[in-house]
């Protein structure tokens, strides 16, 4: 994108709208009354997401300030219960700015803008943009993993069924949790907003008798066991500053697998005994350029997490018949897919007792 | 008689220039007026719709410098 198209006003009916009208300066600052560039910018504040959009979007605003997509919260609570020290000054703060918070938006970087990581610019003029794009702003930050794996874009797994069927833009499931629920919280799926299958599938609980493998397994069972496809794994990754002072990371290549095990966050709304796990890109020693044991407590939570792949499917290989999973040890993880130095992270995950093969 | 139809002849057609010229002028960007001497739209707008002045005037942001050391998926 060129510099200029990155603030081209395509649409003058802008200044017509709500924000429009509430004036360029009042959110930008900078001096208005000036035709001459370099004077006109004095001040100027690109973003000013932060101490605006609160004036008037009060509610939303404070919630979002402790949303995940602004504190990082996740990243944070993950590295606090590795016994990880992120008090200001100390190496893993350090490490954790450097290479941790690049990765946070604004309310501009997804209702008027592409992320400043992705280079920055309008998205439409200067529309603002109630429901974000889902190609600009979504699958610009979460592009590696969700984004492939629901566009179908790694290579032999179809797209989720949500958007090749039905075209669904990722806002029409996730919408309000994406500004937080107004409480702090360690991952998303404490967010009591997070969307759930059932929030559209009510049938598939309420009429399990037309259905045998739901009455069989619904309680048993995330729903993305039986019907989400194989999805990407990132091994390793250590970060560091280069040569140069930039910061870097480095990872194994990723690998394409499915795997089933324990749940990691059973709880009274998550109470299925088997989930879907995805390697996440971590290992005992991520940040050992920045000094020597800085998650103490590493093994406390697993490298296989909890996981929702977006390449959901009616037809899967592993409910094809009872068998296509019952005895088949390939779907679970067991020790032999685990490396030995994250044996004791993962060991509430590790299935030690895959259904056994069903008589036909 | 003729003398009063002359003067009013005349002053309607100076009323007549007259509108007709202020219809003509050029509009400066004036704006909308959100409060007390608050100017809304103003030269930001008038340069940031004009495709040919931004091209004209935009200047290459400084390069984001990052590491070539970095490898692998993010």
């Amino acid at each position: 994108m060129e510099v200029w198209q990155k603030v081209f006003l395509k649409d003058a009916e802008f200044v017509e709208s709500t924000h429009g009208k509430v004036g360029c300066v009042i959110c930008h600052g900078g001096d208005s009354r000036d035709g001459d560039k370099e004077i006109a910018h004095v001040g100027l504040v690109a973003d000013p997401s932060e101490g605006n959009c609160n004036t008037c979007h009060q509610d939303i605003a404070h919630a979002n300030d402790i949303s995940l997509h602004t504190s990082l919260g996740g990243f944070e609570s993950v590295l606090v219960a590795r016994g990880g020290n992120l008090e200001e000054g100390s190496p893993l703060a350090i490490a954790f700015e450097n290479h941790c918070q690049q990765c946070h938006t604004s309310c501009g970087q997804c209702h008027v803008s592409r992320p400043d990581e992705m280079g920055g610019g309008l998205v439409s003029g200067h529309e603002f943009r109630k429901t974000p794009s889902m190609q600009y702003n979504c699958i610009a930050c979460h592009g590696a993993r969700i984004g492939a794996e629901y566009l179908g874009e790694n290579e032999g797994i179809p797209g989720d069924i949500h958007w090749t069927d039905e075209s669904m833009t990722c806002a029409k499931c996730h919408s309000q949790e994406l500004h937080g629920s107004g409480q702090s919280i360690a991952t998303r799926y404490q967010n009591p907003d997070v969307v759930k299958c059932e929030d559209c599938h009510q049938d598939v609980w309420t009429n399990t008798e037309s259905n045998p493998q739901h009455e069989q397994h619904l309680a048993d069972l995330q729903c993305q066991v039986c019907h989400s496809v194989a999805y990407k794994n990132c091994y390793s990754c250590h970060v560091a500053i280069d040569e140069k002072g930039l910061p870097c990371r480095t990872s194994e290549p990723s690998e394409i697998d499915f795997k089933i095990g324990y749940n990691p966050l059973r709880s009274s709304t998550r109470s299925f005994k088997y989930v879907v796990l995805r390697h996440v890109p971590t290992c005992v020693d991520i940040c050992d350029y920045y000094g020597d044991n800085l998650l103490p407590d590493f093994n406390v939570l697993p490298t296989w997490k909890y996981a929702t792949p977006h390449n959901i499917q009616l037809k899967t290989p592993q409910n094809e018949s009872c068998n296509a999973c019952h005895g088949n040890r390939r779907l679970f993880l067991t020790e032999e897919d685990v490396s030995p130095e994250e044996m004791e992270a993962n060991k509430d995950v590790i299935v030690t007792d895959i259904p056994e093969l069903r008589e036909q | 008689m003729q003398m009063k139809r002359i003067i009013f002849l005349a002053i309607g057609v100076l009323i007549l220039v007259s509108l007709v010229a202020a219809g003509c002028a050029k509009q400066e960007p004036t704006g909308l007026t959100l409060g007390e001497g608050e100017e809304v739209v103003s030269s930001c707008v008038t340069c940031h719709s004009d495709k040919a002045t931004l091209k004209e005037v935009a200047t290459q942001e400084p390069e984001v410098e990052k590491s070539e050391a970095t490898s692998g998926e993010g």
